[in-house]
């Protein structure tokens, strides 16, 4: 196999995934909250497709181009919802969403 | 030159998924093309019909698969353990389609889609509890889980409902994007997807301790904890549970939790046997937690849904302790359970949606105060609910949780079942409080009410509460045949 | 003969089911004539089982059922098991024949009352669960329908749920029998655990191999739960009072069906009686003491109802007798006769009540047989029937079970023959009391002022007709079956079942003298207490005698109610406030306090960490992932 060796896509892997936890954990924008739950799923997409290249299978790669589409729709319907939130005027921050809570 | 070839599709295991599917476009279409004033009408039947035709293939194809067998490139388990699961999720969706009819004047706007987003979030649970590898798995699980986004969202005038969409997205995502790093690890350790294969993979590999593959494991069981609403991943649930229109709530606490506990005994009895001792303690670790919290939570609700959310996340408690016990009694227990919860948690949030319209409010504990007298019908299934949530007998919950202990005891784990009953006795005060409510009214409140003549009549929504009720009395007196179908089905897991 | 068997279950609770789902949809009245037709269906499928039962041998009469087996747990298992043999039959047919018949009438005497469709329903579950009672196949099935008969019962005495009075006697009902089922309930469970299997057949198989000691222990606790059932002494003092219930109620419930299903449950399971040391003479003791005692309170009633009532105690004590000395056939022929004249009487006196708008003292009442000449005919029978007048039935049934006591020629055997004749004196003493009272001489002022008639009539058609046929029945009722003449088809019926250890008994076959003289002594008897009750109350040629101490004891009902209170319920409240005083106060009503306020601090503390802020949530899920990631990997590094 050509290139570093899979432990360093893991660990690239592993990185975009803990940046977009700590993304959903830390920002308060919906948008960029989004963003993150993207990278997260990237982070998982990157490291199925070092794992099909290691394994020299093609299993992951399928995975991840699904994974792709999935996370585009869930994208799709997240906007939707902010762009309803915004026609209604509501404050575009997570940390807002406190109506139902107890 | 490749040749292309595909799989032989084994077109009757997937026929309750695509007969749901269909039911979906077609009440998408009926949106379209129908006049915005028959749409509502037109969505329902589809949908009804879409619920029916799954739950007659569904019961055909319990019949057919005697032998457990693995189709479409064994992608999909066509087994009875799937099948008794797509009976219930059909069951209930039905059901949901009875209950959500009476919701006509609220959800005019979107009805098709409402109907057909019910629809296609039945078609994902159909899918994900035959799913037989992890990819299939996060697919189905992604599938039902954005139809039911929108459904929570679906009534944008409320911001409840659109915080409740929101939330529900968010949190879910993050729970969906741990589960799928968990399978790109046990990917990674063992190269493999389908989870019979793992099981091999991990026992030819000597892979027991391999930190990769129990990384993997610990995110997989977060993924499906959070679908199951178990403690601590459970903390979307009372806000979702709460802000979503009521018959959404009541679909989501049913079907839900039934797809998310049978997948989660599937993935883990079928790929992870080597690894029991790990996940059988996590599981009955996840379990008291959810018990203590789910109960101790519920105590001092005075809303009544929040309250049923939390007793909701007490049961998943429960079913995990069939799921911990990791033996055939478990499976058993699980699927026995299932049923009658899945009939009681439909009910009783149908008997709230009918309140909540009369009230026009969130429904507290005093706001039930004479509904026992005023709605005979409601008011007894109700006040049947509760006994059934509290396991006593004349309800199938009492079975439910005689099986689900005795499969803790054939573990060995007897201060299991303490837990579980102490947390019985818990539990008993709040729904025994929703039961008082019921009969009790105070003079003050009696001159409170408006008096605003007889109660609407939603023939489908009575039925609706009519048919929980007879499932929950039925599958105690039933408890027989019932456990005999789940013990069939439970025999076809490689425990 | 099974499918009968289920359709006469299953129909009344059906027509329950029926009238609670179409709430206000239908009229009142038509809940009544469903509730009526559904138990009529009823009595024809038990004739229709009964027929077939008759075309088949002896031994084919036999039949279990089982719709499903409800639970296999190792070696037990039970289900819903019927079993319908001769015993099971005749009772198919008396409860839902006479059933039907009573039910019929509340039509007419619960017209008009605000709750009409609730009591059509508690009538119709009760004759469901009675049918239940006497059809069941295993024990569990019979507890299943002794629970529910007694809470069909609660909630039929308390129907009129706005008089304190109704109330406290359902109550009263309701722990007479709890204790009873309490002592059933350690029975079975000592059968079960001993001889591990519920079902009769497999049971009664078993007994031989059961030890005299279990088996005289099962059968005492059975005992237990007939006694209280059947209103035996000493658990007998909640039938009076049980009389606040409507007229039909009583006629049904406390009169035919479910107080004699004590008696059906000594027969049924006799081959464990028969096993047992001594607990078969101790139910035919209770019932000697029980129909001495009941008549003697009987004298001086002055509610119609509760004379009655004491009648039908003292009457069940005859079958309690019948059943001890192990004359089987004669108990439940008597059990059938007393269906049909007892029925009849509270019936008749139902109409009574209902033409003088609720009256129930019979002092108030008097010279009615003018205004009601048909009541009076059908009253007169009843009476005639329960004083064992022949050719009237009760002459037939109660004669034979004297004569089997006095076939017992045994000490025992003649002291109860003794009672029994005593019993005789007494019933015909205080039975006509009554009727000469309400009947004879010149209407009463109040009977002037109140009594109304019902369209010129006596009383409406639903009333009067099932009064009628019940009257022809308390006539010919006990043809079927004649001592000393050889000609006993119903005992032949029941052979199958309650001749199996026939051997084992020192009697059961009077003689044909013994017979004779029986018959000819206790209507010797009847007619001299008819004669007294004549010379006091019909005629009034003499003072009543004036006995104010026992006249007093009597009336207060020797004291049973007082002696409870002051036995077990006032020591136990005394205990029971001692409790709470001194221990449950300071020591646990403290902890208990203080584990619920603690328990409700956790609750809100967690209530109070479900913020509402998405950031939270997700938070929760990433450190619950850790943690397990971190534990699941540190272990095994």
């Amino acid at each position: 196999m050509r290139g570093p060796d899979v432990t360093w896509y893991l660990a690239v892997a592993g990185t975009l995934f803990a940046t977009g936890a700590l993304g959903v954990l830390l920002r308060r924008s919906p948008l960029i909250v989004l963003l993150s739950i993207e990278i997260m799923l990237n982070g998982a997409n990157l490291a199925l497709i070092a794992f099909a290249r290691a394994h020299g299978q093609e299993d992951g790669q399928i995975f991840a181009l699904a994974v792709m589409a999935v996370a585009a729709s869930e994208v799709v319907v997240g906007l939707g919802l902010i762009v309803a939130m915004a026609r209604r005027r509501l404050d575009l921050d997570v940390d807002k969403l406190t109506a139902l809570r107890g | 030159m490749i040749a292309a070839t595909t799989p032989k599709v084994d077109w009757f295991a997937l026929a309750p998924v695509l007969a749901l599917l269909a039911a979906s476009g077609l009440a998408l279409l009926g949106a379209v093309l129908v006049p915005r004033r028959r749409a509502h009408g037109v969505g329902g039947v589809f949908a009804a019909l879409g619920f029916a035709v799954a739950f007659v293939l569904s019961a055909l194809l319990y019949v057919d698969s005697g032998e457990a067998r693995n189709v479409v490139a064994e992608a999909i388990a066509r087994d009875r353990f799937a099948a008794l699961a797509q009976l219930i999720v059909c069951g209930a969706g039905l059901l949901a389609v009875g209950i959500s009819w009476s919701e006509r004047p609220r959800v005019e706007e979107h009805a098709g889609e409402y109907y057909a987003l019910l629809a296609a979030a039945g078609a994902g649970m159909a899918f994900l509890v035959a799913a037989n590898n992890l990819m299939v798995l996060f697919l189905a699980l992604e599938w039902f889980s954005i139809s039911l986004y929108v459904l929570s969202a679906i009534r944008a005038d409320r911001v409840e409902s659109l915080e409740a969409g929101l939330k529900y997205l968010i949190v879910g995502g993050f729970g969906s994007a741990a589960l799928l790093f968990g399978s790109a690890l046990v990917y990674g350790s063992t190269g493999e997807l389908m989870f019979g294969r793992i099981a091999e993979a991990t026992r030819a590999q000597g892979l027991e301790s391999d930190p990769l593959l129990l990384a993997g494991l610990a995110m997989v069981i977060t993924g499906l904890g959070f679908k199951a609403s178990a403690a601590p991943f459970h903390m979307w649930t009372p806000d979702v549970y709460d802000g979503a229109p009521t018959p959404v709530t009541a679909f989501m606490s049913a079907a839900t939790k039934t797809v998310a506990l049978v997948l989660a005994m599937r993935v883990l009895v079928a790929a992870f046997p080597q690894l029991d001792e790990f996940w059988t303690l996590a599981i009955a670790a996840i379990a008291c937690i959810s018990l203590a919290w789910g109960n101790l939570a519920a105590l001092v609700q005075r809303n009544v849904k929040r309250m049923l959310a939390y007793s909701s996340i007490s049961h998943a408690g429960f079913m995990l302790i069939a799921i911990a016990a990791n033996n055939e009694l478990g499976g058993r227990a699980l699927l026995y359970y299932l049923i009658p919860y899945s009939a009681m948690s439909l009910g009783a949030f149908a008997v709230l949606a009918a309140r909540e319209r009369e009230l026009g409010r969130a429904v507290a504990l005093d706001d039930l105060g004479g509904l026992g007298w005023e709605r005979p019908l409601l008011g007894l299934s109700l006040w049947v609910f509760m006994l059934g949530f509290a396991g006593l007998p004349l309800t199938g919950g009492f079975w439910g949780k005689f099986l689900v202990f005795s499969a803790a005891v054939e573990r060995g784990w007897t201060w299991l079942v303490i837990v579980g009953v102490v947390a019985t006795a818990v539990s008993l005060y709040y729904y025994l409080s929703v039961v008082r409510a019921l009969y009790m009214r105070s003079d003050l409140e009696v001159r409170l009410m408006p008096a605003g003549g007889s109660p609407p009549r939603e023939g489908l929504l009575q039925a609706a509460v009519a048919a929980c009720l007879a499932v929950t009395v039925g599958s105690f007196f039933a408890v027989q045949p019932l456990t005999d179908l789940a013990e069939a089905a439970a025999k076809q897991l490689p425990f | 003969m099974t499918t009968a068997a289920w359709i006469c279950l299953l129909s009344p609770l059906a027509g329950a089911v029926a009238i609670t789902l179409l709430g206000t949809r239908i009229p009142r009245r038509e809940a009544g004539y469903l509730a009526t037709l559904s138990v009529a269906v009823s009595a024809v499928a038990a004739a229709v089982a009964f027929f077939a039962a008759l075309g088949r041998g002896g031994e084919e009469r036999e039949a279990e059922t089982t719709a499903w087996t409800w639970l296999t747990a190792g070696e037990l298992d039970f289900g819903l098991t019927l079993l319908v043999d001769p015993l099971s039959i005749l009772m198919m047919l008396i409860v839902a024949g006479v059933g039907s018949l009573i039910v019929g009438y509340s039509i007419g005497y619960m017209d008009g009352d605000d709750e009409e469709r609730r009591f059509f329903v508690y009538m119709a579950l009760f004759v469901f669960s009675m049918l239940l009672l006497v059809l069941a196949g295993n024990f569990l099935i019979l507890l299943a329908g002794w629970g529910l008969v007694g809470l069909c019962s609660y909630l039929l005495i308390g129907f009129h749920h706005e008089r304190p009075s109704a109330i406290a006697a359902a109550k009263k009902a309701f722990v007479m029998n709890a204790v009873g089922d309490a002592a059933m309930a350690l029975a079975l469970f000592l059968l079960i655990y001993e001889s591990g299997t519920l079902d009769y057949l497999r049971s009664f198989e078993r007994v031989g191999e059961l030890g005299s000691t279990t088996a005289t222990l099962v059968a005492l606790g059975l005992l237990g739960g007939a006694v209280a059932k059947s209103a035996q002494i000493p658990l007998h003092t909640w039938l009076p009072d049980a009389m606040e219930g409507p007229t039909p109620v009583s006629a049904l419930i406390h009169a035919a069906t479910m107080v004699t299903a004590g008696v059906y449950l000594i027969v049924r399971t006799h081959p464990i009686f028969e096993a047992s040391v001594g607990i078969q003479e101790l139910a035919a003791g209770l019932g000697a003491i029980t129909l001495l005692v009941a008549g003697l309170i009987a004298l001086v009633q002055t509610d119609i109802k509760r004379v009655i009532a004491y009648s039908t105690m003292s009457q069940i004590g005859y079958m309690f007798l019948g059943a001890g000395i192990g004359a089987y056939a004669n108990g439940m022929f008597h059990l059938m006769t007393h269906a049909f004249f007892k029925a009849l009487l509270f019936l008749g006196a139902g109409i009574v009540i209902h033409a003088l708008v609720g009256e129930q003292d019979i002092r108030k009442m008097g010279g009615l047989r003018g205004l009601m000449p048909k009541t009076f005919v059908a009253m007169l029978i009843g009476a005639g029937a329960l004083a064992a007048l022949p050719p009237l039935s009760g002459f037939f049934s109660k004669d034979s079970i004297l004569a089997s006591a006095l076939a017992r020629e045994d000490g025992f055997g003649y002291v109860l023959y003794a009672v029994g004749l005593a019993g005789a004196l007494l019933t015909a003493m205080y039975t006509f009391r009554m009727i000469f009272v309400v009947f004879l001489g010149e209407p009463s002022a109040f009977v002037r002022e109140h009594h109304h008639a019902h369209q010129g009539k006596e009383g409406p058609f639903s009333m009067t007709a099932p009064v009628a046929v019940l009257a022809v029945l308390a006539v010919i009722g006990g043809w079927i079956q004649i001592a000393g003449t050889g000609w006993h088809p119903l005992a032949d019926f029941l052979d199958p079942v309650v001749a199996v250890e026939r051997e084992h008994l020192a009697l059961v076959e009077p003689t044909v003298t013994q017979d004779y003289v029986t018959a000819a002594l206790s209507v010797a008897l009847s007619l001299a207490g008819i004669a007294l009750a004549w010379l006091i109350y019909g005629a009034r040629r003499r003072e009543a005698p004036r006995q104010p101490f026992l006249q007093r004891v009597l009336e207060r009902k020797f004291y049973c109610d007082e002696a409870y209170d002051f036995a077990f319920y006032r020591p136990a409240a005394a205990t029971a406030r001692g409790w709470t005083r001194w221990i449950e106060g300071p020591l646990i009503g403290g902890s208990i306090a203080g584990l619920a306020g603690g328990t409700r601090e956790l609750g809100r503390g967690l209530s109070e960490a479900q913020t509402g802020f998405l950031r939270t949530y997700a938070l929760a899920i990433a450190s619950g992932l850790a943690v397990l990631a971190l534990v699941f990997v540190s272990v095994r590094l």
